[in-house]
């Protein structure tokens, strides 16, 4: 009960922070919102515009395209501005320049500050808003009856989502409690190829490929299932468990690998400290 | 070089106790293109010190000496290869909660300052992450923005803070909420001299009236006597001494300055003393106060029919510990 509280109140005060870093600097916040807001939209142009001069994509039709669209960047809008801030979502940046200690020396436990120091509601809420609005459109044209036990699946598979993608930063960037120079960036590549192969459905390749990008590299997972499924294409079958199955096997895997990089770095900490991006 | 006897190491109810403590590193050595080796690097070689309650101590050492480290195992950052390490009777690395409540550590490279933010709001973090009760906090904040001068930049963005005003926002910062155990790595390092005496009469305040534990490492050793009245030296990993200054100035004998100003050219060396250096004509000889007599210094300067002025003072303790590493690394 103490550990929730101690959560929710961390949570308010980031969320106050960020709220206060928007309205003492509003040119800045326009600005970084203006430019994300577009360097979103221009991200899933790409696929949208390949539906539209095709008449659909993978199986889908343009407006269920539209649909995946809104559901990933509803997703991964979601995730960060839950743990964008601060390099809490690139976890091995902040390993690998040895700012682990910033953490260490607050009297917290570190599960409670890597769940809430990230987050950032007012200046990391643009690409949520984008996704709502898009699945919204989408939700109209395609004439989807929306009803509460669709929301909650809705809401279900978009934590997934979010479970899938700080799962695979937090496991494979665990790595750079061992080689921090090498793997400093490896928390941003993963989360690279998740957004940038997120956006693609799957369908068309050969079955073993389709059964790696929705386990090992579960790209598959990150909008084109959970979509099939909210589209109706799945109604019933393991399929409609998997994405919560793989989010699951991924953050058990990512705690196992960040707890065993703990332990070690306890042993030999890290040779460097770079301060920057530390709170810049 | 002995350890003095005056401290007694074996006192469990301390506030920070290092008993035959061990830390091991493997290094990685690069000998050729093809071959490497693995080495077995002592950063902490069976270091044993304890502090009581209310000490005021310096730790130092030349580089790689194992201060870095020191302040890894009682912050609870990293575990000893063997031995044990206590703050507050608890392990740090089992009891790193409430053993952080209780210390204050800053490193003088880094910064808990929030960037894009004003300094009040790094304040405001502190109290909710700390818990800090709103009574204390507002007392405290009122006594370090006097003590430390914050009031001209409590309201200015941190990233426009200059390097004095920083660190004493940080030090601030680190004190906001009363802990009775302070780790100060380098704390004055890049200061002006206003700087750091506001940031030494903050501490020594501290520790007189409140009686705060504090442990500070500086390579500025004149900073580390002027706050401390006990030093910790180690070199090599090993514990090299552990006394006070006067003690330690006696092991490493009573150095003298004897600054000499005369016309034409000084004599090479006087009563046996060394000529040690000559700027602006004033010449300097550093001598052991106790391997010569004063009749006898005094007998040779009476010979100098061109000195126009004396003066004599004790060594710079710098040049004390110079020497002192110099004598280790040779």
């Amino acid at each position: 009960m103490d550990n929730l509280k101690g959560l929710f109140s961390l949570y308010g005060l980031y969320g106050k922070m960020d709220l206060r870093w928007a309205i003492q600097d509003p040119g800045t916040f326009a600005m970084v919102v203006a430019s994300e807001t577009i360097g979103n939209i221009a991200s899933i142009l790409g696929v949208m515009l390949l539906a539209l001069r095709f008449g659909g994509v993978g199986g889908l039709t343009t407006d269920e395209i539209l649909f995946m669209l809104g559901f990933f960047q509803m997703a991964d809008g979601l995730t960060f501005m839950l743990f964008g801030s601060l390099n809490v979502m690139h976890i091995s940046r902040r390993v690998g320049r040895g700012q682990l200690d910033h953490m260490l020396i607050q009297p917290r436990p570190l599960w409670m500050q890597l769940m809430a120091e990230g987050f950032m509601p007012v200046s990391g809420s643009y690409g949520l808003l984008t996704g709502i609005i898009l699945t919204c459109i989408a939700c109209a044209r395609l004439q989807l009856t929306v009803s509460i036990p669709w929301l909650f699946l809705l809401l279900i598979y978009i934590l997934c989502h979010a479970a899938l993608s700080v799962g695979q930063m937090y496991l494979y960037g665990a790595a750079a409690f061992y080689r921090p120079v090498a793997c400093e960036e490896i928390s941003s590549v993963i989360c690279d190829l998740n957004t940038q192969l997120g956006k693609f459905p799957l369908a068309g390749l050969p079955p073993w490929m389709t059964m790696i990008l929705t386990t090992l590299l579960p790209v598959g997972l990150a909008a084109y299932i959970p979509s099939l499924i909210l589209l109706h294409k799945f109604q019933k079958g393991p399929i409609l468990a998997l994405p919560l199955a793989v989010a699951a096997a991924f953050l058990i895997a990512a705690s196992y690998a960040f707890r065993k990089g703990l332990h070690y770095y306890a042993k030999v900490s890290c040779n460097r400290y770079k301060d920057m991006g530390f709170r810049n | 070089m002995q350890k003095s006897a005056v401290t007694d190491t074996r006192i469990w109810d301390s506030v920070i106790e290092l008993q035959n403590t061990v830390k091991t590193y493997e290094q990685k050595q690069v000998i050729s293109l093809f071959k490497r080796q693995r080495v077995q690097v002592n950063a902490l070689n069976d270091v044993s010190f304890c502090l009581q309650k209310g000490d005021f101590c310096a730790y130092a050492g030349p580089n790689g000496a194992g201060k870095s480290t020191t302040f890894k195992l009682l912050s609870g950052m990293l575990t000893p290869t063997s031995g044990q390490v206590r703050v507050f009777g608890k392990d740090p690395t089992q009891e790193r909660i409430p053993l952080m409540k209780r210390t204050g550590i800053l490193f003088g490279n880094r910064s808990e300052l929030w960037w894009d933010h004003p300094v009040s709001a790094s304040f405001q973090w502190k109290k909710v992450v700390w818990d800090i009760d709103e009574r204390i906090y507002q007392r405290n904040v009122e006594r370090l923005t006097a003590l430390l001068d914050l009031d001209d930049f409590w309201h200015a963005f941190a990233r426009e803070l200059s390097l004095g005003q920083r660190m004493r926002a940080n030090l601030a910062l680190t004190l906001l909420h009363s802990p009775e155990l302070v780790l100060l790595d380098e704390p004055t390092l890049g200061l002006d001299v206003l700087a750091k005496r506001q940031m030494i009469a903050c501490l020594k305040q501290l520790n007189r009236e409140e009686g705060v534990t504090i442990l500070v490492t500086s390579h500025d050793l004149d900073d580390l006597r002027e706050m401390t009245r006990r030093i910790v030296l180690i070199n090599q990993g090993k514990l090299a001494f552990d006394g006070g200054y006067e003690e330690l100035l006696h092991i490493t004998g009573d150095r003298r300055v004897l600054r000499l100003r005369c016309e034409g050219q000084p004599p090479a060396s006087l009563a046996g003393i060394p000529l040690v250096s000559v700027e602006d004509g004033l010449c300097s000889y550093e001598y052991d106060a106790c391997s010569i007599s004063t009749e006898r210094l005094f007998t040779a300067l009476s010979t100098i029919k061109s000195a126009s002025d004396i003066e004599l003072t004790n060594s710079p303790i710098e040049s004390v510990f110079a020497e002192l590493y110099q004598r280790w690394r040779s």
